[in-house]
């Protein structure tokens, strides 16, 4: 959920889709503020359990926040801001390549 | 190449620090940090758009890093700020391989400030996987920068000051804080507590979380571990238990929290890649947090013209790494020539000074906080204990059976360490693991080996050729970076 | 040939490790010393398994690459590429190849250990240009009719290897060529063979080979001595250094190889590719390796700007989806080079029981089953199983032949790398 704390008078609204839903964020959020504001904690399956994984560190290092951007997998969601139109979807072991957006 | 007279890379307190120091004194440095904005973990900018400046700083913390930051924009003119800029790897000794706006670029300098700083060290429990289970930094940054709950129930634990932080953040944002568990002991706190009263500003303020955590209602408890943690597609509840002094659980005394989110880590890890691969001369002291170079008084490594400060070379806190910036920035100056002898002993003296003070006072904090080694009894044979390659410790086990602790082998044999993150996460408690099973010494065990690249960077990256680039013109601090490549 | 109580075998790479594995087969008691030096070759390997492939100039496209640098073309228009291996050679890397699918199952059995030796669809040569299409030809019909090989039309190559380039002119494919992880196969062979009795001492540098007169009497590492009747110099890129505290002269010299790893990606490549500047291979967790430089550099272990970017710029010509992806790890290893790309094997005339085992340069892991058999052939004295004689070192000269008798306490120091910080292990 979005806690209101200190938001400037305006905030951008930024578009996104995430396994074809459409969620939003503000301009500046990471994927990952993005994905927990909009209820998701879990956003990848790994390769060999089929576990579920979200943030973990929150700043790039533990690789467990992955997920797919614009068909692009290992992606960290914690150090990606959200842009206008992202397809995100979850990744399933090493994911697949897509075209990009 | 580019060829700077001054690189630091890590724009956090202490990196600030040196720049600011080194500026003052004349010089015109360059400061490379991969975050979009200055600031490091601590004092942490959110980005402009997001979270309004508006407000005051609302604690000691906070208004010191805006002052350090008000400092730093008086020298602003000087300074070449390099956001969004990954410092990937180390050529030689001080020529870095650098990706940032302008593409791929290698830097040399003539002297190199490292200020890399450290990340949380969580050793594995059982169900320690499970989403909704995530250091307490990132819960922080979660609603301090992205305005963001990470969840609506939460627990804290581990070790250490930043626990209480994090515990009345979290709390203000409007998450359900239901206790802080601390491994220490009252006992033990209260045995050290006349220590701490050396430096009476400190502790005030370190008893004023407390004071405001207990007038909220927010139980803290002391002596305990957290042992495990239960839930399907997310966390459910965390078992604690009461743990003797060396942090080992006691199975007879466990309780259950049921939460949503559980935060959590012993302390810090000094991230200490860049200075390996600059070749520096490494040791290991538990109480500073791990692996970290050798280091003269003056900052100085073992490699000539490469520098060292913050928790990078040694988690000590913000206060500390402010003034083991200024005092490379300094030593950096002077080496350069931009500070004669005697001016440079002159601004030298009263940090010396302050950090003498300050780190008989950290130290105190860290000893208690020491990893201890009852935390590598808690994770069961099916606890995985390498995130990235889902390995169990049963699995590690059989590999030590084969090759006994040779770190390399094991590495082979059970691809500990060789996931994405390349170690990080698993290897600082791997190791302790590995230490006390097999009576080996961790300094005989040997740090992880370190190779770049740091942090992400894409085959196309290296592909391109290298950008011809003029120095970024100075960013201002109000500004926010675009997206990182 | 006289027996003191062991055989010992200096150096723990692949190569050690498989000749150990031999001696302890045919219950030769044996002792394996390794000092796990920073940058040893077995560690920076591809894990490639291409005979033909490195025989003809096919497999590891730098040579060809090279060698089209230096020789360019002649008047008529004509590529000329190296000289392809003799043939004696190429029979040996071929017959070595042919163990692996036996070995694996061995090795797996007494060690426990998969190799991941992965018989895929075998080693593509990419032809980029039309100017390559002349050597390949030359290539390919010298070949003996014995070698499975395709030449493959562009559309072929694409069926095979979707994420290909289409950029491209067509492809030479030798289904035979496959690929093992080098490290865990280093790291079978010495298992098994502890398990068939061999001793193992790691972290142990060798500082010197001890000989009486004609005979070696042993190795010195340090204050401690090691009895031994027969010493096997598996020393690699340091095999030099070693051999000259015997006294002997040895022409082995470290050539850098500077190699890139990506992150895990689903399947990518089917086989494994070769082009003129670099070769690209899909391990057995998904990581796609990209390889290698030849570098001159002495024992320097550590990776340069311009190596990474020629090996990553050629990889995305290649395979254009490698763009967007991550690098794991990037490393180097020195392999152990000898002027005419053959091994070094067998006794130097002249000191009875010593051995040379090194020399693999690019072929070590390939090589390494018969490598390990025909050295331990020639350390029980059994007849031999191939032909051998091409490896010994006195094909250099006469100087390379053992005869200077330094004495008995000659403990040269074995090679060590200037490293003084802990960034030493792979």
């Amino acid at each position: 959920m979005h806690s209101g704390c200190d938001a400037p008078e305006v905030r951008r609204t930024v578009r996104l889709t995430f396994d074809g839903d459409e969620i939003f964020g503000f301009e500046g959020q990471t994927l990952a503020a993005a994905l927990l504001a909009a209820g998701r904690r879990a956003w990848r399956f790994t390769s060999r359990r089929g576990e579920p994984r979200g943030i973990f560190c929150g700043m790039g290092i533990c690789l467990d926040c992955l997920v797919e951007v614009d068909g692009r997998p290992n992606v960290r969601a914690c150090l990606t801001p959200v842009a206008e139109g992202m397809r995100v979807a979850t990744q399933r072991g090493a994911g697949s390549w897509g075209a990009p957006a | 190449m580019i060829r700077h007279r001054l690189v630091i890379v890590g724009a956090g307190p202490a990196g600030m620090a040196a720049a600011i120091a080194a500026a003052d004194a004349g010089l015109e440095p360059v400061l490379i940090d991969e975050n979009p904005r200055i600031g490091g973990q601590i004092y942490r900018q959110p980005p402009a758009t997001l979270i309004s400046k508006e407000t005051e700083p609302t604690n000691r913390a906070a208004r010191r890093g805006a002052e350090l930051l008000r400092r730093f924009q008086v020298q602003s003119s000087r300074m070449t700020v390099l956001t969004n800029t990954r410092v990937w790897t180390i050529f030689g000794h001080r020529q870095l391989g650098v990706q940032g706006n302008q593409g791929r670029e290698t830097i040399e300098a003539e002297q190199l400030i490292l200020a890399p700083g450290a990340y949380e060290y969580v050793p594995p429990f059982p169900g320690w996987t499970l989403p909704g289970v995530m250091t307490p930094g990132g819960a922080q940054q979660m609603v301090k920068t992205m305005g963001v709950c990470p969840g609506k129930r939460v627990l804290i634990a581990g070790t250490g000051p930043f626990l209480l932080v994090v515990a009345e953040q979290l709390q203000k944002a409007g998450m359900e804080v239901v206790g802080v568990v601390e491994a220490i002991t009252t006992a033990e706190a209260i045995r050290a507590f006349p220590r701490l009263l050396e430096h009476p500003t400190l502790l005030g303020e370190g008893l004023g979380y407390l004071n405001r955590l207990r007038r909220a209602r927010v139980p803290i408890n002391r002596g305990e571990v957290v042992v495990e943690a239960r839930g399907d597609a997310e966390v459910r509840e965390v078992v604690v238990a009461k743990c003797d002094p060396q942090w080992r659980g006691d199975p007879s005394g466990q309780r259950t929290f049921v939460v949503d989110t559980l935060a959590i880590a012993y302390g810090f890890v000094p991230r200490a890649q860049l200075p390996q691969l600059a070749g520096c001369r490494m040791r290991f002291v538990n109480e500073l947090g791990g692996w970290i170079p050798e280091t003269d008084g003056n900052q100085q490594t073992s490699v000539p013209g490469v520098w060292v400060a913050g928790d990078g070379g040694g988690v000590a806190g913000a206060l500390v790494a402010e003034d083991e910036g200024t005092l490379a920035g300094l030593a950096a100056s002077h080496q350069l020539g931009a500070l004669d002898s005697a001016t440079f002993e002159r601004a030298q003296r009263p940090v010396v000074r302050r950090l003498h003070r300050l780190r008989r006072f950290r130290a105190v904090l860290d000893q208690l906080s020491r990893i201890r080694p009852g935390l590598t009894t808690i994770p069961t044979p099916d606890t995985i204990v390498c995130r990235c390659e889902e390995l169990t410790q049963a699995e590690v086990e059989t590999g030590i059976d084969f090759g006994g602790t040779d770190l390399r082998t094991l590495k082979v044999m059970t691809r500990l360490g060789m996931g994405a993150c390349q170690g990080c996460m698993c290897w600082p408690a791997a190791a302790r693991w590995i230490a006390a099973r097999s009576g080996k010494s961790i300094e005989e065990i040997g740090p992880l080996s370190v190779r770049p690249p740091l942090g992400p960077l894409s085959v196309g990256d290296l592909a391109r050729q290298e950008g011809i680039s003029d120095r970024t013109p100075a960013v201002s601090l109000g500004s926010s970076e675009g997206a990182p490549t | 040939m006289s027996r003191l109580p062991d055989c010992i075998v200096v150096g723990g790479g692949v190569i050690g490790c498989a000749v150990t594995y031999e001696l302890a087969k045919r219950s030769i008691p044996v002792l394996l010393v390794d000092q796990s030096l920073p940058g040893r070759a077995t560690s920076a390997s591809a894990g490639g398994l291409w005979p033909i492939g490195e025989a003809v100039g096919l497999g590891c496209g730098v040579i060809f690459h090279a060698s089209n640098a230096s020789s360019g073309s002649s008047a008529n228009g004509q590529v000329h590429g190296p000289d392809a291996l003799p043939a004696v050679f190429r029979d040996f890397l071929v017959r070595s190849n042919a163990c692996f699918p036996e070995l694996a199952a061995e090795l797996q059995a007494l060690s426990s250990i998969d190799i991941e030796y992965a018989p895929g669809a075998g080693l593509i040569f990419v032809i980029e240009a039309e100017s390559q299409r002349a050597f390949v030809e030359h290539v390919t019909r010298s070949l003996p009719p014995s070698v499975d090989y395709e030449v493959l039309s562009p559309e072929a190559v694409a069926r095979l290897e979707p994420n290909l380039s289409r950029d491209i002119v067509g492809g030479v494919l030798l289904s035979g060529e496959h690929q093992v992880n080098p490290m865990l196969l280093a790291e079978a062979f010495k298992r098994a063979a502890i398990k068939l009795g061999a001793r193992f001492r790691p972290h142990l540098a060798v500082t010197g080979i001890r000989r009486q007169g004609d005979r070696v009497v042993g190795v010195e590492a340090g204050d401690e001595f090691l009895p031994g009747g027969a010493v096997v110099n598996a020393a690699g890129a340091w095999a030099a250094k070693l051999a000259a505290t015997a006294g002997m002269e040895l022409p082995v010299f470290p050539v850098r190889g500077q190699i890139v790893l990506t992150e895990t990606m689903p399947q990518t490549l089917n086989a494994c590719l070769s082009t003129s500047s670099c070769y690209l291979l899909q391990k057995a967790h998904g990581e796609v390796l990209i390889g290698s430089t030849t570098e001159h550099c002495g024992f320097d272990v550590g990776v340069t700007p311009e190596g990474i970017h020629s090996l990553c710029r050629g990889a995305v010509r290649t395979l254009p989806i490698l763009s967007r992806v991550g690098i794991k790890r990037v490393w180097s290893g020195l392999r152990p080079g000898t002027s005419d790309e053959l091994p070094i094997l067998g006794p130097a005339g002249g000191l009875d029981g010593y051995f040379n085992a090194t020399g693999g340069f690019r072929t070590g892991i390939v090589a390494s089953p018969l490598t390990g058999r025909v050295v331990a052939e020639w350390v029980s004295g059994e007849s031999p199983c191939c032909d051998r004689e091409a490896f010994l070192a006195d094909r250099f000269g006469p100087q390379f032949t053992g005869t200077r008798d330094t004495g008995s306490q000659d403990t040269g120091t074995q090679g060590r790398n200037a490293a003084t910080s802990h960034n030493a292990a792979t």
